[in-house]
Order: structure tokens, then C-alpha cells, then sequence
């Protein structure tokens, strides 16, 4: 029991991308355009927090309702809560949302005003990520009453075997005392029994805990030469609901696997395809060796995203030209496709912030359905995001949330607009790179900028 | 403590504590059925939490006047109290302080056990255990006060005493229903585990706590506050609007979802109270296989009838309240079909269990409740 009390913090681990828990959409709730965070909690059940701004002056009025994303429990959503409107802001409201379960969740945001009714649905993943230690004051204050409370009992026992028939002034005789004597040591003895069990409880409840945390599937990787590259996916365990064969496609592709070498000056935004479940080959253009890192993001039938992640050592791969919409950027690190609007600027840790861009020209066309694709990470390699300008939730799980519209998960316009955002939440203080590609011409291009966090 | 003309107003406060755990208790799980979340600061907990306050309150004046106290009357107060720790009180207020300490440990602990696993999904948890205990502490120290005092005071007091003592009986009658509340659901009324949980758990105070007043009709009087109380919080439950607030919502609810109706006790009760009579010469064996084996065989006479009313739409009413579901219950459930549950494994085992075990708990019942009948501080 006692390590439970000093057990130090287990590492963050995010389903969806790497390190970044949080959900950021921009989206439209019929007429009123809002920005939409959502942080899930760290422990399941528990509460997760969320944030929305309008757009729209006056806001409307905002509801939000959690419920299971797929399954009889979507069908059934309990009465929506009203999203607490800030006193100095009245565009932001905020509210919070109990996740009963881990797995993949929506949150409905319903807004109301002069405009009417809309709704807009946020696909949220749940997953346990920790057990919180015990700070040592609580520790301490609650094992000294632990104490108390064993001594206590003791006592009493001991006390009411001795004193509690004897008539008002009459004293214990020395049979009494010695019998309660005994009975001190017996009780003692059950005491620390009870305490005992106890303990073992505790560590069964927290073991049983601990096998929901979120475990990251593994991915094994193997290259040829000649640029066969496999991929095999492997479920360490985690909660039986995870399948292998299941994947769904994301704008077209059951895995976009990103690789960049560790300086992340250069990336390859590729898409295997699948052999059989969980095995997956790409065939690799012309790459230096060396060591990079694999980013491999998913979706599960369900809507549940998960980014696997590997580093890797490729021997120099003698590979052909990227086909289809594989892509390799920036050629050039001085050539930008975009303007950064933000660029020099230092952004807020966690505050959702809309990370723009305009393009000079107003030729870029759709790449997988989209204006821009952007990713995150951060230079220690310990955060990865892949966003659109939908937000940080995979589209094919926005889909999801849309039965209806056959297309939920695509940008729908042949022209994409010269200017976009990426709206995010940077979860960590530090120096991250931001590379966008756009389609312009048939050719994907790619910018990387620096940005600095604090 | 000494014996006056005026009921002392500690021993009220500790019923007051009693009662507040009761109704907060029923309301928090009509709470869980009917809205589902909470927070630390929802009424109900208040009312579960105000009874380690005032439980605090009472033993904590009773054991610091008693030690520091005065005067003639903190004399005669000292020569009727137990020592512990340097401290003297009465029994049953030490009882209640433990209660009081073990409640207050158990809500930073339970804050911290939500933080550190997730929110509640079972009831049954460490933390949740220490209130428990601390629950059924204060509990059984307000029962041991009052005895205590009852069985040192004469005259109108000692009436009182007697009204109060009866009062707590049934409120841990209440107490332990509400224990094993899972087990005892209206579809079970005709499972073997529902009759075995029910001989486990009540005929230990029923048959026990009718021996220390030395009153008439004790246990059938313990049995109707039990029933009353029960069904009274049923009653009031539903007048009031609560709606679901975690989904999935399979079941449609408006107002807070009342249990079930309580057990008829006060028939075994009547048994009881005339056997305990007949048998006041008798061997304390003689009398639990009497009085045990009669609750056992009326529990089963009159609650499998019960059942099957329960299930019929004579009992979809205010009073009995047989058609209710709480938001989590689905259209294929035994609950929304009004269906019994398939008997269990081990079935007529269970069945006949209760009729060894019912026996056996009122044996260490009766042995308890002569304990009691002997406090006198």
C-alpha cells in the first residue's frame, strides 16, 4: 500500500496523436460558427472540461451533452448541460462533461439564438492515462489518522469490555481487567488483520486500475533496399473493445504514416496500404539512412484514433518516385507555399489558438479532401499532432458523428480558400516545428516554421 | 451522564445524526438512479456528512464534559463513564467519535481515490468503506448512548429512553437494508440469494435489539420504524423533479426514483415478540432456533407473495411504487419486463439456507442484545 503513496507519475500517453490530449474543432452548429477544446480527463470516469467560443455577436446560448459515439448508447443522450457563459467574455462559455468509460465518445454542442438551432458534434477520445501518486501531506495526515482510528478501536473494545456493565462508582475487578487485557490483544490482532486485507483490497483495486490504463500499440518495422517497408501493428493489451481489424479509413487511407528525421527538417507523409489486419507495406522513395522517427496514425471502427510511434533505422533505400498522395517536404526550407501570419509570435501554453495561414495565390486545390494538413511536434520528439483546419479530430471520426452527411469527413469545395486556420492548443511549454502542406499545381508542397511556446 | 427530568439534548442530537445518514443515504442512491453524477456538495452527501457532524458534536461535548466537567453532576457523570486515553464518557460516545473521525478521513480519502482511479462505478471501494464504518460507528454509538442511559434512568426519562432506543433499532434495520439493497431487488423476490441475504442480515438487530428495552413488542415496534421510515422515503422521493444527466438514458426519468417497497417485517416481528415472551426461561439457543427459524419461514410466507403483487399492475401506484426503473435500465431487462429472475444456481440450497443461517444470526443476535441489556455507562 505504502508505494501507492510515493508512486511517481506514469508518462502521458495520448490515443489520439502524441502528448496532446486535448480536442480543438472549429466547426459550424447550423448558422453560429464556434471553436470548440475539450480536454479529457486523465482518469476514467472522470470529467472532462470543456471550451467553446462563438463567433457569432450576440453568442448564442451553448448546451452540451456527452454520449458514446457508436452503439445503443448514442442513441440515448442524457438531458444537455448549459455551457457557463464568462462574465467578461460573453462569446466563451465553458462546462464540463463526465466520460464514464474509456473509448471513443462525442460531445454535442448545441446553440441557440436569434439564428435558430444547430448543433455541432466534437468526437472525443477517452482513455485512462494515469494514477495520480498521493502528495506526501495527505499521505502523512491520513496514514497519522489510520493510526488513530486502528488504536481506537482497540480501546474501545478493550475499554467497554472492562468499564461499560460495571453500575455507576463501581471499579473493575482484577478478572475484568485482566479479561479485557486479553481481549486488547485479540482485538489488536483482528485490527491488523482488517488492516491487512485492507491493504491487499487497495492494491487489487489499483492493480485492476492500472490495467486500463492506456497502453499504445507497438509498431514493428522492417526495409528492404529496394523500399519495401512493412509495418506490423501489435496490441500490448489494454481493454478488450481495441480490435486490430477494425480500421477505418481517414480521407481515404487506413494509416497516414508520418517519418522524419530526428533534426525534423524534412518529412514523408505516406500511406501504407494493408496486407492483412494489422500488417501494412509501403514502398519508400529514395531515402538517406540513418535514424527517423515513425508517427502512424489510425482510426478504429468506432472512431477511436491512435497514433503508434517507433524510431527506426533505415539503410539507405534506393526506392521510386512518391505516387498517389504520398508526399515529401520541404524541398527547400527557405521556400515557403504559405505565409505564417502568426510567425514570430510566442504562443500560450493549453489556450486554444487558431494558427494561421494565406497562400499568395488562389490556386491551391484540395490535398485528401482539404485545404492544408499540419503537423505539430514538438523538437524533443515528445509531442505530435496532425491537424486540418476542421481541428485535431480525425475526420473519419467527425464522419461518424454525421451518419447522415456522406460528407462529413471532406472538405467540400473544389477551390480551397486562400486563407485557412489550424485551430490548436500547444500542451507544453517549448520549441515546436510546423510544417503545413497544400496541393497547388497537381504537387503537394510543405513549409516548416519554428515556433516557440511558453 | 446524569439522570435528570429533561431528556439531554445530546442524545438527540445523536438521533438527529442518525436520521440525517438515513435520508441522506436514500437520497444519494435515488441521486445515482434518477441523475447519476454528482459532486461532493450535492444535499444528499451534506446529509450523510451532517451526521459525522453532529455524531462529532454529541460525543464530543458528552466525552469533554464528562472528563473537564465541574460540580456534582460531572462527578456523577465521571463515576458512570469509561476511560480511554485519559478521556472519560460514556461507551457509546467514543463509539460515535471513531464514527466521527472515520467519516472525516473517509472524504479526503475519497477525493483522492477519485483522482487518482476515476469516479465512482462501484459502491463498494476503500474509501467508501471508512464512511461506512464511520457511518455504522455513529450508528451503534447513539444506540449504546441511549442504552446506556436507558439503562441507568427511571420514570418518564427512561420511557423516553425506551422510544429513542426502539427509534435506532429500526434505524439499523434501515441501515442494513439499505446495505444489501443490491441483493434484494423486486425481481429477485423469488431467487433463493434474495431470502439468504435477508436471514444474513436482519434477523441479528431484529431479534437481537428486542431483548434490552425489556419493553412489550419490541421487535414488532423496531420492524413497523423500519418500515415507515422505508417506505415514507419512497414516498417522498418522487415528489420532487430529477432528471438524468449521464448517458446512455435507456429509461425515461422525470422525478427521483424511489427503491422498493420495504420488507414486511413486522410480521416475523409479531413471531418474535411472542416467542422472546413464551420463552423467557428458555436456553438463549432454544430461543434463536424458535425465533429464527419463524422469521425465516414468515419472511418466505409473506414476501413471495409480495413479489409476485409487485410485478402486477395493481401495485404500479404511489404506494407501492412497483413499476419504477432507474435511467440505466434497459427495455430487455427483468426490471422493465416485470419479470422475475431465473432461479440462480444453487437455488433451493440458498432457499434452504436461510432457514439454517436466519437461526444462527439471531443466536449471536440474542447474545448481543444481552450485552446490551447490561451497559450501563
Amino acid at each position: 500500500m505504502i508505494w501507492r503513496l510515493v508512486a511517481a507519475l506514469l508518462p502521458l500517453a495520448a490515443a489520439a496523436h502524441v502528448g496532446s490530449p486535448d480536442v480543438f474543432v472549429e466547426g459550424n452548429a447550423g448558422p453560429y460558427r464556434l471553436f470548440v477544446a475539450v480536454r479529457p480527463p486523465e482518469v476514467i470516469p472522470g470529467v472532462a472540461t470543456i471550451e467553446v467560443r462563438s463567433a457569432d455577436d450576440p453568442a448564442p446560448a451553448v448546451r452540451v451533452t456527452p454520449l458514446p459515439m457508436t452503439g445503443d448508447g448514442a442513441k440515448f443522450p442524457p438531458t444537455p448541460d448549459v455551457c457557463a457563459r464568462s462574465a467578461d467574455d460573453p462569446r466563451f462559455c465553458a462546462g464540463s462533461l463526465w466520460l464514464m468509460t474509456s473509448g471513443s465518445w462525442q460531445v454535442r454542442v448545441i446553440a441557440e439564438g436569434p439564428k435558430g438551432t444547430g448543433q455541432l458534434a466534437v468526437p472525443v477520445p477517452a482513455s485512462a492515462q494515469r494514477t495520480r501518486a498521493m502528495d506526501a501531506p495527505l499521505g502523512i495526515t491520513l496514514g497519522a489518522l489510520a493510526l488513530i482510528l486502528a488504536v481506537g478501536i482497540v480501546s474501545i473494545v478493550t475499554a467497554s469490555v472492562r468499564e461499560a456493565m460495571l453500575a455507576p462508582g463501581e471499579q473493575p475487578d482484577a478478572p475484568q481487567i485482566r479479561k479485557s487485557s486479553r481481549v486488547r490483544w485479540i482485538t489488536a490482532g483482528v485490527v491488523a488483520g482488517a488492516l491487512f486485507l485492507g491493504s491487499k483490497w487497495w492494491d487489487a483495486e489499483a492493480s485492476a486500475y492500472d490495467r486500463h490504463i492506456y497502453k499504445p500499440l507497438e509498431m514493428k518495422l522492417g526495409a528492404e533496399p529496394g523500399g519495401r517497408l512493412t509495418v506490423s501493428l501489435n496490441d500490448p493489451g489494454w481493454i478488450s473493445a481495441r480490435k486490430l481489424d477494425d480500421l477505418i479509413p481517414d480521407h481515404n487511407h487506413l494509416m497516414h504514416l508520418v517519418i522524419a528525421r530526428p533534426a525534423l527538417d524534412r518529412i514523408w507523409h505516406l500511406h501504407p496500404d494493408q496486407t492483412a489486419p494489422a500488417r501494412f507495406e509501403q514502398q519508400l522513395p529514395d531515402m538517406p539512412p540513418g535514424e527517423y522517427l515513425f508517427w502512424a496514425d489510425i482510426v478504429h471502427q468506432n472512431g477511436f484514433p491512435e497514433t503508434v510511434t517507433t524510431r527506426f533505422t533505415l539503410p539507405e533505400i534506393k526506392g521510386r518516385a512518391l505516387q498517389g498522395d504520398d508526399s515529401t517536404g520541404p524541398g527547400d526550407p527557405a521556400a515557403k507555399p504559405l505565409q505564417f501570419l502568426d510567425e514570430g509570435q510566442t504562443f500560450p501554453v493549453k489556450k486554444m489558438v487558431l494558427l494561421r495561414f494565406r497562400s499568395a495565390s488562389d490556386d491551391l486545390e484540395p490535398y485528401m479532401g482539404m485545404p492544408g494538413h499540419a503537423f505539430i511536434i514538438r523538437k524533443d520528439h515528445s509531442v505530435f499532432a496532425h491537424l486540418h483546419p476542421g481541428g485535431s479530430a480525425p475526420m473519419a471520426a467527425v464522419a461518424l458523428t454525421r451518419p447522415d452527411d456522406p460528407h462529413a469527413g471532406h472538405f467540400m469545395s473544389v477551390r480551397t480558400p486562400a486563407e485557412f486556420t489550424f485551430p490548436y492548443g500547444f500542451p507544453s511549454a517549448g520549441d515546436y516545428r510546423v510544417l503545413v502542406q497544400v496541393k497547388r499545381n497537381g504537387r503537394v508542397e510543405t513549409g516548416a516554421w519554428d515556433v516557440a511556446v511558453r | 451522564m446524569v439522570m435528570g427530568n429533561r431528556f439531554p439534548w445530546y442524545l438527540w442530537c445523536a438521533v438527529a445524526a442518525v436520521t440525517s445518514a438515513m435520508i441522506g443515504a436514500h437520497w444519494d442512491i435515488s441521486w445515482h438512479r434518477s441523475i447519476g453524477r454528482d459532486t461532493f456538495w450535492t444535499p444528499a452527501h451534506i446529509a450523510i456528512y451532517l451526521c459525522g457532524v453532529l455524531g462529532g458534536i454529541s460525543s464530543a461535548y458528552q466525552i469533554l464534559w464528562t472528563t473537564f466537567g465541574k460540580g456534582p453532576d460531572a462527578e456523577a457523570s465521571r463515576d458512570a463513564s469509561v476511560g480511554i486515553w485519559g478521556f472519560r464518557g460514556p461507551i457509546g460516545a467514543f463509539i460515535m467519535a471513531w464514527g466521527g473521525i472515520a467519516m472525516l478521513t473517509s472524504a479526503p480519502f475519497d477525493d483522492w481515490w477519485h483522482n487518482a482511479y476515476g469516479l465512482d462505478v462501484r459502491i463498494i471501494s476503500p474509501p467508501h468503506t471508512v464512511l461506512a464504518m464511520g457511518l455504522f460507528s455513529i450508528l451503534l454509538g447513539s444506540l449504546l448512548a441511549v442504552t446506556g442511559y436507558m439503562n441507568r434512568a427511571t420514570g418518564s426519562t427512561r420511557r423516553m429512553a425506551e422510544w429513542l432506543y426502539i427509534y435506532l433499532g429500526g434505524m439499523t434495520l434501515v441501515n442494513i437494508g439499505t446495505f444489501i439493497m443490491e441483493r434484494i431487488f423486486t425481481s429477485a423476490m423469488h431467487s433463493g440469494f434474495y431470502y439468504r441475504a435477508i436471514a444474513l442480515a436482519v434477523p441479528f438487530y431484529l431479534i437481537g435489539l428486542a431483548v434490552a428495552p425489556g419493553v412489550k413488542w419490541a421487535s414488532t415496534r423496531i420492524a413497523l420504524v423500519y418500515m415507515l421510515f422505508w417506505a415514507g422515503i419512497n414516498w417522498i422521493l418522487p415528489l420532487f423533479p430529477a432528471e438524468p444527466k449521464l448517458g446512455p438514458v435507456y429509461h425515461k426519468v422525470t422525478h427521483f426514483v424511489p427503491s422498493f417497497f420495504p420488507l414486511l417485517l413486522v410480521v416475523p416481528g409479531v413471531a418474535i415478540d411472542l416467542i422472546l415472551r413464551a420463552g423467557r426461561s428458555w436456553p438463549r439457543w432454544k430461543t434463536a432456533l424458535a425465533a429464527g427459524l419463524a422469521f425465516a419461514a414468515l419472511m418466505l410466507a409473506v414476501l413471495w407473495p409480495l413479489g409476485s403483487f409487485m410485478l402486477t399492475p395493481w401495485a404500479d401506484n404511489w404506494f407501492f411504487y412497483g413499476k419504477v426503473a432507474d435511467y440505466r435500465t434497459g427495455p430487455n431487462t427483468y426490471t422493465m419486463r416485470r419479470m422475475f429472475v431465473p432461479p440462480e444456481d444453487g437455488y433451493y440450497w440458498n432457499l434452504l439456507s436461510s432457514f439454517a443461517i436466519a437461526p444462527f444470526m439471531a443466536w449471536i443476535g440474542l447474545h448481543f442484545g444481552h450485552w446490551l441489556a447490561r451497559v450501563k455507562r
